[in-house]
């Protein structure tokens, strides 16, 4: 072999070494600061990558997990208020209404309408000028109830509403496990009385 | 990309594939030198430019000989403008004649494996590598590497002889 060729080989052999060298030191990281070019975000190693993937399957469990303990503890609110009408949602389990129990009527009015299944129960009374109507609905269902243009005059924990437009009131309370809801055009003091002894 | 109206469209192809596959791997060479992107950016430009003229030379090497021919002459190129922005001086024949005294002159280099001598070659600087490899793999002449490089024969002949020198020095210590 001649002094030439012996040259031209080891310049071949360091050329490849220092092409290497340049590939290692991962150029791209010295392009991303001052070119144009988008840098490209590999996961080369299969560890990293793999962890990557189990921790943001973790992430996305704990967050699905964490909304739904949030949404159980929702106590009654009315998060949507349309003008015609506001709905009151409560999440817990199906519990089907079996009975409503009004302890408390006023003298003079007498049953007019009633519905049962297991979802409500809805009982309207009336006397030749004024009416009232209880009804008893499952807590795990969505109540609308008509507000349009009534008043929101009392409000006690997200539990219990009071509402109010010319002679009528609304009350919408949640308590044993149901929502229950008296509206009329009588006294308030009556439907107040007939609310707390509704069972 | 208008040089590449020179070359024939099959010409046109392989070029096109190679500025894509090593605009990259020349730009980070290129930034070792010099740091404004307009410099990086001539430089490559320069590279091309100049590849287009001499495509006779890689047209039918394979990639990785073109990958590394492009990055020697990237390297050369960006070294010339480095040198030029802060008017480098061109080596004096005083170190030439000085290693020249230094060494012996009944030296061979066949008394060395490639392996040996390419790891001595590794410890050249970027300079004296560039000419290294263009004379003995590419087989320029240090007119046609003056030219390109816009530099004096005379440099790079100095240069080619240092670096010889160079290499009988580290063998033989």
């Amino acid at each position: 072999m001649t002094e030439e060729e012996l040259l031209k080989n080891a310049c071949l052999l360091s050329q490849k070494k220092w092409i290497k060298k340049i590939k290692r030191e991962k150029y791209s990281a010295l392009l991303n600061k001052n070119t144009s070019i988008e840098p490209v975000f590999i996961i080369s190693n299969k560890k990293a990558l793999r962890i990557f993937l189990t921790l943001s399957i973790l992430i996305a469990t704990l967050a699905m997990s964490l909304t739904a303990i949030g949404m159980f503890n929702f106590d009654i609110i009315h998060f949507s208020t349309q003008k015609e009408k506001t709905v009151f949602s409560q999440n817990a389990d199906y519990k089907p209404v079996t009975d409503i129990e009004l302890n408390y009527i006023p003298t003079g009015f007498s049953l007019c309408e009633k519905i049962e299944n297991d979802d409500c129960y809805f009982y309207k009374y009336e006397n030749n000028k004024n009416f009232f109507n209880v009804k008893k609905i499952t807590q795990s269902s969505e109540l609308s109830e008509d507000t349009e243009n009534y008043s929101l005059i009392e409000q006690k924990e997200g539990k219990y509403f009071l509402y109010h437009k010319n002679e009528l009131y609304l009350i919408i309370h949640l308590k044993n496990n149901y929502l229950y809801t008296v509206r009329g055009d009588i006294s308030l003091e009556q439907l107040k009385k007939i609310e707390k002894n509704l069972k | 990309m208008f040089l590449v109206n020179i070359l024939n469209p099959q010409q046109e192809d392989k070029f096109t594939s190679l500025y894509k596959k090593n605009f990259k791997l020349l730009y980070s060479i290129a930034k070792k030198h010099l740091s404004s992107k307009e410099d990086i950016e001539d430089c490559i430009q320069e590279t091309f430019a100049y590849v287009v003229n001499n495509f006779h030379k890689i047209e039918h090497s394979s990639a990785k000989e073109s990958r590394n021919y492009l990055a020697t002459l990237v390297n050369g190129f960006a070294i010339n403008k480095y040198k030029k922005e802060s008017k480098y001086s061109a080596v004096s024949d005083i170190e030439v004649e000085h290693i020249s005294q230094t060494t012996s002159t009944s030296f061979l280099l066949n008394n060395y494996s490639e392996k040996e001598i390419s790891h001595v070659i590794d410890m050249l600087n970027e300079t004296d590598k560039t000419y290294f490899y263009l004379t003995y793999i590419y087989g320029y002449s240090s007119k046609e590497i003056a030219s390109m490089f816009n530099v004096k024969d005379s440099y790079v002949r100095k240069r080619l002889q240092l670096s010889k020198q160079f290499l009988r020095k580290e063998l033989s210590a």
